[in-house]
């Protein structure tokens, strides 16, 4: 395959020794400092500013406890079962929406981005819908599946993820470079060669980024369920902590909520870093 | 090979007596089943009562397994008993009369809780109303709009003669309304338990007893079950209130259950719940209180009819 070339000599590149004295760099270029340190450095900060802002009055206290508190409130939250029984409740629908969502949005990107005649019928219905806030199909999800069990959670996770994960893979099929399916069809490949050896590969970062939106999107209204309608997820022990007046457990809920999308996300543009290895928005740059 | 055959039946012969021997002395484990039961509640001191009453071991006694779901919302309750994945709920009052006049099928079957002082309508100690009539041309946040609560003030502030139509209603969710008072978003607010132990010094009752309209200590909230599916299991229906209503007369008599219930589903610490006043239990289902509250929910505009008794509660 064409694409082979670029990927061995990039690799080549990587390999040459660096000079003596000189930090190693990600493949962004960036040192570990700039990496980590930096954006630790700004989070430290806004941390600082807000213990400060709390403790001196300027923001009230009762209502944004300050950060200490909140950490406190955390580390002891973080011991008990019934958070990490939330959170695995709030992980499973989305796990389950997530797998909907890629089994249905994956497929039909395909199909519209291959067929014109599909494109042309659904494209237009699909920005529509994709623009209309899967929040607000709630209410009557409630009606059809009830609060209780993972069912809603996964529902709606399927609802946010599934539009980004069609669209991107759509736009994914009908961009790639018609020259490499010309260059393909001119050595002999068939329909389903063209498919599996360029179609597919040239549309894979744009799958991958819907993965990406749609898991997180995904997450969000997984969250959100179980913090509108209440259920076992995540989302209704920060209302629990909200109705018991204990504001701290609120905010230390929401930081666990957004440890665990942080981490997610991470481990999708891990993964995804590794299966695009060969592409040119990974390959090292010498400079 | 007869041999063999004699002794492979011999085999089965045992097998089958040692089979029929077990059975008789371990039944059908599912004939002697307790029928499962969900309930749907929100994490509030309230609903104290069906948790009191599990942990009594009343619900097993009476051959029910009862199962305590968490909503948020009343409303949503209301879908989740009508969608039948709740076979009884917990909802206000005018949650309910708001869905019988809708047309879906519910029934009341007993007194979730009564008012007790654990709701209350609240203003800063420091500010400057101190009396109903000052809530003149004021702006007051709500847990919930067109419902019971604001029908008690609005009735206590024309008594007061406070025009309503100069006051200006917020809807804020209940857990942000002592926030929503303490940093002026409004002037006076309704704040229910723990939001009043909490707020310590910092506030003070304008209206302390909201419901008063209604009687004496009214009922706020009521079990609801689908019509027809009480229709279809009355036994059940009969057994659930049995441990319903022993679980509420002991969580009226002991308030250290109530608060080791409450402690089981929900974050307030405990010497908050020692300080609380906690809501009103019992098996009562004081149909005055509820009558005077539709009638005063109507007078006002809140519902679009009245709702009798007879319509809204269940009689098997």
């Amino acid at each position: 395959m064409g694409a082979d070339v670029p990927v061995h000599g990039s690799a080549q590149v990587a390999q040459k020794p660096l000079p003596s004295g000189v930090a190693p760099r990600s493949k962004a270029g960036l040192t570990w400092w700039q990496r980590v340190g930096e954006p630790a450095l700004v989070v430290l900060c806004v941390i600082g500013a807000w213990e400060l802002l709390t403790r001196t009055g300027v923001l009230p206290a009762k209502d944004l406890p300050p950060a200490t508190v909140i950490g406190a409130a955390f580390i002891g939250d973080i011991q008990q079962s019934r958070v990490w029984e939330a959170l695995g409740a709030t992980l499973t629908s989305w796990a389950v929406g997530l797998a909907g969502s890629i089994l249905v949005g994956i497929p039909a990107g395909l199909l519209l981005g291959s067929s014109q005649l599909a494109y042309r019928l659904f494209q237009p219905s699909l920005e529509f819908v994709r623009t209309i806030p899967s929040i607000a199909a709630l209410p009557l999800l409630i009606l059809l599946l009830g609060t209780r069990g993972y069912q809603l959670a996964a529902a709606m996770t399927f609802l946010g993820a599934v539009w980004p994960i069609m669209i991107q893979t759509m736009y994914g099929v009908r961009d790639v470079d018609p020259t490499t399916m010309d260059a393909g069809r001119a050595y002999g490949l068939g329909p389903f060669q063209l498919f599996i050896r360029i179609v597919l590969p040239s549309a894979f970062p744009y799958i991958a980024t819907g993965l990406r939106l749609g898991a997180v999107v995904g997450l969000l209204l997984s969250v959100a369920a179980s913090l509108i309608a209440g259920g076992t997820g995540i989302g209704f022990l920060i209302v629990n902590a909200s109705f018991s007046g204990v504001p701290e457990l609120v905010y230390a809920r929401i930081v666990l909520t957004g440890i665990v999308g942080l981490g997610v996300t991470l481990t999708l543009v891990a993964i995804e870093s590794r299966l695009l290895f060969w592409h040119a928005s990974r390959r090292r740059t010498v400079t | 090979m007869n041999k063999l055959w004699l002794a492979l039946m011999k085999g089965r012969a045992f097998a089958l007596g040692v089979a029929f021997a077990l059975l008789a002395a371990f039944p059908n484990s599912d004939a002697n089943a307790d029928d499962h039961v969900v309930f749907g509640t929100v994490p509030i001191a309230g609903t104290a009562a069906a948790w009191v009453g599990n942990e009594a071991g009343y619900f097993k006694e009476a051959g029910i397994e009862l199962e305590i779901a968490d909503a948020v919302q009343f409303a949503n309750i209301v879908a989740d008993v009508m969608a039948g994945t709740y076979q009884f709920g917990t909802v206000s009052v005018g949650t309910a009369a708001q869905a019988i006049i809708e047309g879906l099928p519910i029934k009341i079957v007993a007194n979730t809780y009564h008012s007790a002082g654990e709701q209350k309508l609240m203003v800063l100690s420091n500010g400057p109303i101190k009396t109903i009539a000052d809530l003149k041309g004021k702006h007051i946040g709500l847990g919930g709009l067109n419902n019971n609560f604001q029908a008690g003030i609005i009735s206590q502030m024309k008594e007061a003669g406070v025009d309503p139509s100069t006051v200006t209603f917020t809807l804020i969710s209940p857990p942000d309304l002592p926030a929503s008072l303490r940093n002026g978003v409004v002037d006076a607010a309704q704040v229910n338990e723990p939001g009043i132990v909490g707020a310590g010094t910092d506030f003070t009752p304008v209206i302390a007893e909201p419901f008063k309209p209604f009687g004496e200590r009214p009922c706020n909230n009521y079990v609801i079950v689908r019509a027809d599916w009480a229709e279809q299991n009355p036994e059940i229906v009969k057994r659930f209130l049995t441990a319903y209503n022993k679980g509420a007369e002991l969580a009226a008599s002991d308030k250290e259950a109530v608060i080791r219930a409450v402690m089981s589903f929900s974050e307030i610490p405990k010497e908050t719940l020692e300080k609380m006043t906690m809501p009103g239990f019992g098996s009562d289902l004081r149909q005055d209180s509820f009558q005077a509250t539709i009638q005063g929910m109507y007078d006002l505009g809140f519902l679009k009819r009245l709702v009798t008794v007879e319509e809204a509660f269940w009689s098997p």
